[in-house]
């Protein structure tokens, strides 16, 4: 049975049929060889103790007389890397320490052929005869290595799926690193080795784990810079597998630092495989080394392939757990930093994780939170609709949003924005819930605070303007018709459109404070558009002098709204059409009906508006920007407030205008008349 | 100018002296009979001689008009009488008919508005100056 642990060797399975030829003594050694070299037509060489060819036969085999040029002087270690594991070594101890020479069949790859060794000790060094079997030796030789070959593979898959099976079961990731080296040092037959990860932020290699390294060595070698001579170093600036014969030879640069650290060590040789991740980034690096100069074999590095990417996967699996729980950690810091209460829950629903804020404001932990812990700590009044918010959210994957109050460790409550948004994997399922809740009371009270003001001011400025109007009133019915009263008639004309104008101007200022509370529309009722236009005109026709308002089309059908507030809509839209046109003396309102909307649109022949700016003038505060425009007054509110009370009826406004020519002024609402009540 | 024992009698309920007398100006000049209040306490003492009309504001010193007007309406003998809330909070007037009220008016208002108001929400019809 053949050793497979030197299947790849240039020479194999070495077996004794020492035929006790010659009895060499050292006078007779230059005519015995002689006589070798003469009878047995076979290469015959020389080595002195150190290995290194001293003479060499001519041979007629090509193959050999290329060797003769090349081996004279140099040692067969060199030549033969891959030999200082094979049964020749001991082959050429045995023959030097028993003093007899000795024979061995020995397999050639690279020539496929079987070769016969003749060894003859000599005091100072060794003769070894090489000789091509004959071809029936070389098929039963065949035979035998393949299936040598066979069972080492055997032998190697067999502990492969050993180690991989600990990788599997193991946890603990220093462990493991430990059990892949460990099984790369066997596998390679290497006396040492080491396992580094590649640290990013510093492009420097990390020492994991190492075994038969010198403590000072290993600690020389804890980081290793992208930028070291060593066989690490190189490997990882080139990206490939460094292999080195031998690190004394010369030919391996590495620095006086990296040398002392070798001998210390007693390392010769090295390889160094970089670790590659499934995305093709350089994780760390492999390395074995041995106490003598040597070639790993083609068959041992690809073992060590096999164990690199379990290597390598370690790494980025321990990369990504640290990765993901300084994300955990860095999440959690900044949670409990943030002035909201948040908390965390799974698909489920689940609550269970709720930052510091929480606890420190509910004075509760997490256990009494757990399960529907939560719920103890809402509103009684309010909770019904949080849980029934928590459970459609669930159910459909949508973000949810609510206010409510959350009892604070004193007792009392306090009001809370809630957010809640789900957090989904890759596949966009949901796997958690990450909701805060934003201490909202205090705005709330400002919110209040505000709408007294807003009530407040309302009274104050409408109470003297209603004395006013009425003063007016009764003035103009003391004087009778303005004909009749001549200039003290048209004066008071004048102040009461004045009067309406300064009463609109303070309705719209309280408007637009209530549109940011969003507290415009009021009432929802049905109505007929036809019918509060025309009574709208109708109101409205008496104010202006000038103009005339023609009402031309109908409107059908009915619309659910507020009725104050569309009226305020029409007003708004003749009092404009009045104001920037005041060379004209019509405005046009027409009516128009489809089977799903209404429209109400305004026209006048006044002064327009630039195209670019039609959009823009239901801004807020916005006024149109020609000098022509400059000589009106306004706030620039009374479009924005009829935009947002159509807009909170599910209507469209538009406007079209051609300057120096007129506005067109529309709005459409959606009919309600086949709705049931 | 005269005024008839038959001729409507409003009560106006309004803690500004200002509106107090030009709505009373107003009505008076319609013929009706007026009676001013700064606040609801009168309210409590209509039984005895009702008024054909009350005109309440609804934002009064220390009081609260609607709340005035549901109290009205909720005696049998006075839920009868026919009440106008005028109030320069548009709000506050629109949600006044939860109140009972018959009618509401917001402030500033036009002198022909509020007696068409008057005139379309009192029991009986004024009877004019001869």
């Amino acid at each position: 049975m053949s050793n497979p642990q030197f299947a790849d060797s240039a020479f194999l399975d070495g077996r004794s049929t020492g035929p006790d030829v010659f009895n060499a003594e050292s006078g007779e050694q230059a005519s015995t060889l002689d006589r070798i070299l003469a009878r047995l037509e076979a290469a015959v060489v020389c080595l002195d103790l150190d290995g290194r060819f001293t003479s060499l036969s001519q041979q007629s085999d090509p193959l050999l007389a290329r060797l003769r040029e090349t081996l004279l002087g140099k040692t067969c270690w060199e030549v033969f890397p891959e030999a200082s594991d094979s049964p020749v070594l001991r082959l050429l101890q045995e023959a030097r320490t028993t003093a007899r020479p000795l024979q061995r069949d020995a397999y050639h790859p690279p020539s496929q052929k079987w070769f016969a060794i003749h060894l003859l000790p000599l005091p100072d060094g060794w003769a070894v005869a090489v000789q091509e079997a004959t071809a029936q030796v070389s098929t039963r030789r065949e035979a035998q290595a393949s299936a040598a070959h066979q069972t080492e593979e055997l032998a190697d898959l067999q502990q492969l799926q050993h180690i991989s099976g600990q990788l599997l079961q193991e946890d603990q990731i220093s462990l493991l690193y430990q059990q892949v080296l460990d099984a790369a040092i066997t596998l390679v037959h290497a006396d040492m080795g080491s396992l580094q990860a590649l640290v990013p932020d510093r492009n420097e290699l990390l020492l994991l784990t190492s075994r038969g390294f010198d403590p000072a060595s290993a600690a020389f070698w804890q980081w290793i810079s992208v930028e070291s001579t060593s066989a690490c170093g190189v490997a990882l600036r080139t990206g490939e597998r460094v292999l080195v014969f031998d690190v004394e030879s010369g030919e391996f640069e590495a620095s006086p630092d990296d040398m002392r650290a070798f001998r210390l060590s007693g390392i010769r040789a090295v390889q160094s495989t970089p670790l590659v991740s499934r995305r093709g980034r350089i994780v760390g690096m492999f390395s074995t080394h041995w106490r003598r100069p040597h070639w790993p074999s083609e068959r041992e590095l690809r073992l060590l392939d096999v164990l690199a990417r379990q290597a390598a996967d370690l790494i980025e699996r321990k990369q990504a757990e640290e990765a993901l729980r300084e994300s955990e950690e860095r999440f959690r810091t900044l949670a409990n930093h943030i002035s909201q209460l948040a908390w965390m829950a799974d698909a489920t629903g689940s609550r269970f994780w709720y930052n510091q804020r929480w606890y420190d404001y509910t004075g509760t932990t997490l256990q009494q939170m757990q399960g529907r812990g939560w719920q103890s700590v809402h509103h009684p009044d309010h909770v019904g609709r949080v849980v029934e918010q928590m459970r459609r959210s669930v159910a459909t994957g949508d973000a949810w949003e609510e206010m409510f109050p959350l009892r604070r460790q004193d007792g009392t409550y306090r009001w809370f924005l809630t957010r809640a948004v789900p957090i989904r994997d890759e596949g966009g399922q949901v796997t958690r819930w990450f909701g805060t809740a934003t201490d909202i009371t205090e705005h709330k009270e400002l919110e209040q605070r505000k709408d007294e003001f807003i009530s407040m001011a309302s009274h104050e400025l409408k109470t003297p303007l209603t004395s006013l109007t009425a003063y007016t009133d009764l003035l103009q019915r003391l004087l009778g018709s303005g004909e009749q009263n001549g200039q003290a008639g048209h004066y008071l004309a004048r102040m009461q459109v004045q009067l309406t104008k300064l009463t609109r101007l303070i309705a719209d200022l309280l408007d637009s404070a209530k549109v940011q509370a969003g507290k415009l529309v009021v009432t929802e009722e049905p109505l007929s558009i036809d019918q509060l236009v025309r009574e709208e005109v109708e109101q409205f026709q008496p104010t202006v002098l000038r103009h005339h308002i023609h009402l031309e089309g109908e409107a059908e059908g009915v619309v659910t709204g507020d009725r104050d507030r569309l009226g305020q809509v029409v007003v708004n839209l003749l009092s404009n059409a009045v104001k920037y046109s005041p060379q004209a003396d019509r405005v046009i309102v027409r009516l128009a009906s489809s089977a799903a909307e209404i429209t109400v649109s305004v026209q006048d022949f006044g002064i327009g508006i630039p195209t670019d700016q039609t959009e823009r003038i239901f801004e807020r505060f916005y006024r149109v920007s020609t000098t022509q425009q400059q000589h009106f007054s306004g706030l620039g509110i009374g479009l924005y407030i009829a935009a947002e009370i159509i807009g909170q009826h599910g209507g469209r406004i538009w406007a079209d205008s051609v300057e120096g020519m007129g506005s067109t002024f529309a709005f459409a609402l959606p009919r309600r008349d086949g709705e049931k009540e | 100018m005269l005024q008839r024992a038959s001729e409507p009698r409003i009560l106006v309920v309004d803690d500004d002296q200002e509106i107090q007398e030009v709505v009373r100006e107003i009505l008076t000049g319609e013929g009706y009979r007026v009676q001013i209040s700064p606040n609801g306490d009168c309210l409590q003492r209509l039984e005895n001689d009702p008024p054909d009309l009350i005109l309440l504001d609804v934002l009064l010193q220390g009081e609260d008009g609607r709340e005035l007007c549901r109290q009205v309406k909720s005696r049998e003998q006075t839920r009868r009488i026919p009440v106008i809330l005028f109030s320069a909070n548009l709000a506050a007037t629109r949600s006044s008919a939860t109140c009972g009220a018959d009618a509401f008016l917001p402030k500033p208002f036009r002198l022909a508005e509020l007696l068409d108001l008057v005139a379309r929400t009192v029991t009986a019809r004024p009877q004019h100056r001869t």
